[in-house]
């Protein structure tokens, strides 16, 4: 129940930042906010920012909104900044980049977080620190060499302290994933080379983090979040123009009084 | 030292000695160059495979987690193919990577185009517009040890062609 309240409000919120930056991404922010409310409330991260802090890579850099707003929670930045969510020259940008701090790592081009977090998950294992390091990404970056390149990596150097999380809403930038290049089997596929590998319904608080507080010895884990984009404001989930549409003055009406 | 490599190697490993966060990472490559560190320092190396991309990704998060990775290719490989990860993930982020651009020793004469820069083409071209980063191209082994000597005190991205 707590996470449930949690989500909502963070919807909300993310919600009123998007549609008074007059911005887009709010389907792929609404995807992946019930994932986000229960890690960061499970990692390890304060305002203070401690060298043996749990590391959150964004891969899927397109959430900003939703990685500011929880950062914003945490205390690591300011609350009142988020008022100034892409406007004017807000540091704040629609793809979160780390000169905002507690942004790990710039995750905009696609490819690119999930090699950084496997560097970082190394660090730590090789200095025998007890960080844990996790990576949101999505369903459209499984198709970077990169994925695959950090697959055969991660395994083979038993980075069991590194969580994958793939946001899998089903739609990637010109449709659907199936579509464009299909995933159909992904967790048999990873699972072969050597990850634990959990699908599971990527709205439902219990299983997020049953999934995310999983440490096998030796193997990294990939957690396959089934999610629907637009998640909360029915008249947006599962349609890829909320990718890239602005929200308008009726829109954002309608969306807070049926939130979810 | 008899040449560059040597003295990269030299250098490198007498960092290793006192700096246990210094970390060497090859994409596959430095046959022979590279026995004597990684018998000395396996916690120091890393293989990641013919995986330049992510090996650049990767030496970034290790840099800002701390660690001082040396990313070691032939310079086609260590600019080029993974150009983009060089600038998004180590220079744009400042991150404390070395990247060694290795250039072809007289055996790389018959590699053609694939592993040799080819007529003018020179890599400082592409990197010279990246921000954050110095490069150096020193022209001897005691200048190369120097090199890697300094640049090891500027906790900043740096490339240095061997």
């Amino acid at each position: 129940m707590k996470y449930a309240k949690e989500a909502r409000k963070a919807r909300r919120k993310v919600l009123e930042m998007i549609y008074r930056a007059q911005t887009s991404h709010i389907g792929s922010n609404l995807s992946c906010i019930d994932i986000m409310t229960v890690l960061f409330d499970k990692m390890k991260l304060d305002r203070r920012l401690r060298p043996d802090r749990d590391r959150f890579v964004l891969s899927k850099g397109w959430a900003a909104a939703s990685l500011y707003y929880f950062l914003a929670e945490k205390g690591v930045i300011p609350k009142k900044d988020l008022k100034t969510y892409c406007l004017g020259d807000s540091k704040y940008i629609g793809l979160a980049e780390p000169y905002v701090r507690g942004v790990e790592a710039a995750g905009g081009s696609m490819g690119h977080g999930l090699p950084m977090a496997v560097g970082m998950a190394l660090a730590a294992k090789r200095s025998g620190e007890t960080w844990h390091t996790y990576c949101l990404m999505s369903d459209g970056e499984v198709a970077c060499g990169t994925t695959w390149e950090c697959l055969l990596i991660a395994a083979q150097h038993k980075l069991d302290n590194l969580t994958v999380i793939v946001d899998m809403n089903g739609f990637q930038a010109l449709g659907r994933t199936e579509d464009i290049l299909n995933l159909d089997g992904l967790g048999q596929t990873i699972r072969t080379r050597g990850w634990v590998v959990r699908e599971i319904d990527g709205h439902d608080h219990a299983e997020i983090e049953k999934a995310i507080s999983m440490t096998p010895k030796g193997r990294p884990v990939c957690i396959l979040a089934n999610t629907i984009k637009g998640k909360g404001v029915p008249e947006m989930e599962g349609k890829i123009e909320w990718h890239y549409r602005n929200i308008q003055k009726e829109v954002y009406k309608r969306a807070l009084k049926n939130i979810l | 030292m008899k040449n560059n490599r040597e003295a990269f190697f030299k250098a490198l490993t007498d960092l290793a000695e006192k700096d246990e966060r210094v970390m060497l990472i090859v994409p596959d490559v430095g046959f022979s160059y590279l026995d004597d560190f990684v018998k000395r320092f396996p916690k120091q190396f890393i293989n990641v495979g013919v995986t330049e991309q992510s090996g650049m990704g990767m030496a970034s998060g290790l840099a800002l987690a701390g660690w001082k990775p040396y990313f070691y290719t032939m310079v086609n490989f260590a600019v080029m193919r993974c150009y983009e990860q060089l600038r998004n993930d180590a220079c744009f982020h400042d991150a404390n990577v070395k990247i060694i651009g290795v250039r072809g020793s007289v055996h790389y004469r018959f590699l053609g185009l694939s592993h040799n820069l080819q007529g003018k083409e020179h890599e400082n071209k592409l990197l010279k517009q990246l921000p954050n980063i110095s490069t150096h191209y020193p022209r001897n082994p005691k200048r190369t040890y120097q090199t890697i000597l300094d640049t090891y005190a500027v906790s900043k991205p740096a490339y240095i062609r061997l």
